[in-house]
């Protein structure tokens, strides 16, 4: 920089100039408000706010037994497809598989009964049956009633005066060989006890969505037309909502399908500083001469005004779509579940309905309402892939709640061939939902 | 050196409470700022109403785009970088192409820089502000805002060889300027 530059430089540097009066309130009716995120987080996090309460729930409640469960369990018992180890004595009555015996309290009935066998692991539990197998034979006699007839012991352990408790939950017990005891005919192995719930169930899923848009343009000379586009259009709070029928295979995987709704919602804004309104004025003049003769003179005018034109609407695109899900289920305890799902939905109709700008930028209405019913875009998307990841949880033997994200891909554009930009969506969401099995 | 605040509020605090979209911070920094950011506009534009536009959509941009404003560096200079970009897209969109004359070549009296001191900030201001378009762009980033060569090729898409001889070119045209303001009042 020589001398003359640096005189320059000098002299302009630090120069200041007046604005006009009112330039401040034009800039700063062009400020954008920026959008408050919070309360769609708060959608997003809701299922997760309600997640810790019920998981607290379900650990107070983890003590105790489901009455319809322990029945089902002695009626396995009673049948002989299972491998029962039972302590009864004065204070209490165990029953239970090996590992993990299942306490209950006493009943009446047993009150005198004396210790038959009490096992903690796999190999005691084999030895005390061999062991203790003549006791049970001597003990026969004294307990007929009890002993050959099940649901007598049933009767007793699910009578309301003492209800009864788990110190332990069930486990998996395979290959155990099953002697004859209280004169059942044991004879089987004992059953698998899957965590899993085998078999159909309904569910109803909800999830909260953001949608990210992509426009891309065609042709090159549409480019500068995308920027201003892309401008007026926003992401807006969106959903899915899903209603089907699932089958759980005893292995853990999982198969649904049903009937879903999805709606992706984009907020377009546009804004005018030199629109043009028209305004067509009739004037009526009435005018009564001498109280006789009346004039009615009709005067009609346009008159124009400029002014500031914003138009903000929320743009929907709504489809209904058969899904088709497979999923695979991991057991974390024996109340949750993680689950892994992934799938297509076939679309089985498209509508959509807002506003865009249009190539003179001004915006246009298109969708239903609209003069240009579907003319930029398609009324079948063919399909999307899904996929989620979900923490699941069993709220008792028929229900259980699960949350979770997922994310949803369309491949095909929107917008129509005949339109020069193509439009896609992504969308990725917090999902809840719960299942009843039948 | 960062303006003079109202009601105290350091510039940070007041970008933060422009963030939040507190107007009054937002008119506070227009107030502190737009004095010197409208000279220079005014140095990129053809008159003053054009400069006010500039201006205008470069405090449009800055508040709109205040966010991507790291906190590091000068917010200042951070301002100024918009305003010149939005003084240069502007100029490219409503001029289609910048218009290079070309110079005849002058004996130049090396006693510029005295006239230069004897003149006011305004004078120059309006000398350096008759430049043609693509002159006064390189003149401005070069000479005012002290970007190099090699910027002002990437910021104009032309050039480094062209930046130089545009700036060469620019301070002829000013020395004739000058010449022609000194023979006037002598």
């Amino acid at each position: 920089m020589n001398k003359f530059d640096k005189n320059i430089r000098e002299k302009l540097i630090d120069a200041e100039m007046s604005v006009s009066d009112g330039l401040w309130e034009a800039i700063e009716a062009r400020i954008i408000p920026r959008r408050d995120h919070s309360r769609y987080w708060f959608f997003f996090l809701l299922p997760f706010l309600f997640l810790p309460a019920f998981l607290v729930y379900q650990f107070e409640n983890s003590h105790t037994l489901n009455e319809s469960r322990l029945l089902e369990t002695l009626d396995v018992i009673s049948s002989g497809d299972a491998f029962p180890v039972a302590s009864i004595d004065n204070e209490r009555m165990s029953f239970g598989f090996s590992l993990s015996p299942i306490h209950f309290s006493k009943s009446t009935d047993i009150q005198s009964t004396n210790v038959l066998f009490h096992t903690e692991s796999e190999a005691d539990l084999n030895s005390s049956v061999l062991n203790t197998e003549s006791a049970i034979n001597a003990e026969r006699d004294n307990h007929r009633n009890m002993l050959q007839h099940t649901p007598v012991l049933s009767d007793h352990v699910k009578s309301s005066e003492y209800g009864w408790n788990t110190l332990n939950s069930g486990g998996e017990f395979r290959d155990l060989k099953s002697p004859s005891l209280f004169g059942l005919n044991t004879g089987s192995e004992c059953p698998s006890f899957n965590i899993y719930h085998p078999g159909f169930y309904l569910y109803a899923q909800y999830s909260s969505d953001i949608p990210f848009q992509s426009l891309n343009a065609k042709n090159a000379e549409f480019i500068e037309y995308l920027q201003k586009r892309r401008t007026t259009e926003s992401s807006a709070y969106s959903f899915s909502a899903t209603l089907g029928v699932g089958y759980m295979f005893d292995n853990g995987i999982i198969a649904e399908s049903g009937l879903a709704v999805d709606r992706i919602n984009i907020k377009f804004h546009h804004r005018d500083e030199n629109a043009i309104k028209n305004s067509t004025v009739i004037t009526i003049d009435t005018m009564i001469l001498n109280d006789i003769d009346t004039i009615i003179q009709t005067d009609t005018m346009i008159v124009q005004q400029t002014g500031l034109n914003e138009v903000t609407t929320y743009n929907s695109f709504t489809q209904i779509d058969i899904p088709l899900v497979l999923g695979y289920e991991f057991p974390i305890s024996e109340r949750l579940r993680l689950s892994l799902k992934g799938g297509v939905l076939i679309n089985i109709t498209s509508s959509n309905k807002g506003h865009m700008l249009g190539l003179n930028d001004f915006p246009i209405a298109y969708g239903s309402g609209s003069n240009n019913d579907n003319s930029y875009f398609k009324t079948n998307i063919g399909f999307s892939y899904t996929g989620g990841l979900n923490l699941e949880a069993d709220l008792n033997e028929s229900f259980s709640f699960y949350a979770g994200a997922n994310f949803r891909y369309y491949p095909n554009s929107f917008s129509l061939p005949s339109n020069q930009i193509n439009e896609e969506y992504t969308k990725l969401g917090i999902m809840t939902g719960i299942k009843y099995r039948l | 050196m960062s303006p003079f605040f109202l009601n105290n509020n350091t510039e940070q605090e007041l970008i933060g409470l422009c963030l939040e979209g507190d107007r009054l911070a937002c008119k506070q920094l227009f107030n502190a700022y737009s004095g010197k950011l409208m000279a220079l506009c005014y140095r990129f534009a053809r008159d003053r109403s054009e400069a006010e536009d500039i201006l205008q959509e470069g405090f449009v941009r800055v508040f709109n785009k205040l966010h991507l404003y790291s906190g590091h560096g000068s917010f200042e200079a951070w301002m100024k970088r918009v305003m010149i970009n939005t003084a240069l897209k502007y100029r490219q969109r409503y001029v289609v192409k910048y218009a290079y004359s070309e110079i005849g070549e002058h004996q130049l009296f090396d006693n510029s820089p005295t006239v230069i001191q004897e003149m006011s900030r305004d004078e120059i201001l309006k000398l350096v502000q008759t430049l043609p378009d693509g002159y006064k762009a390189v003149f401005n980033l070069y000479v005012i805002e002290g970007y190099s060569h090699k910027d002002i090729a990437e910021l104009l898409g032309i050039g480094e060889s062209t930046s130089r001889s545009q700036l060469v070119k620019a301070r002829k045209m000013l020395k004739e300027k000058l010449l022609t303001i000194q023979k006037l009042a002598g």
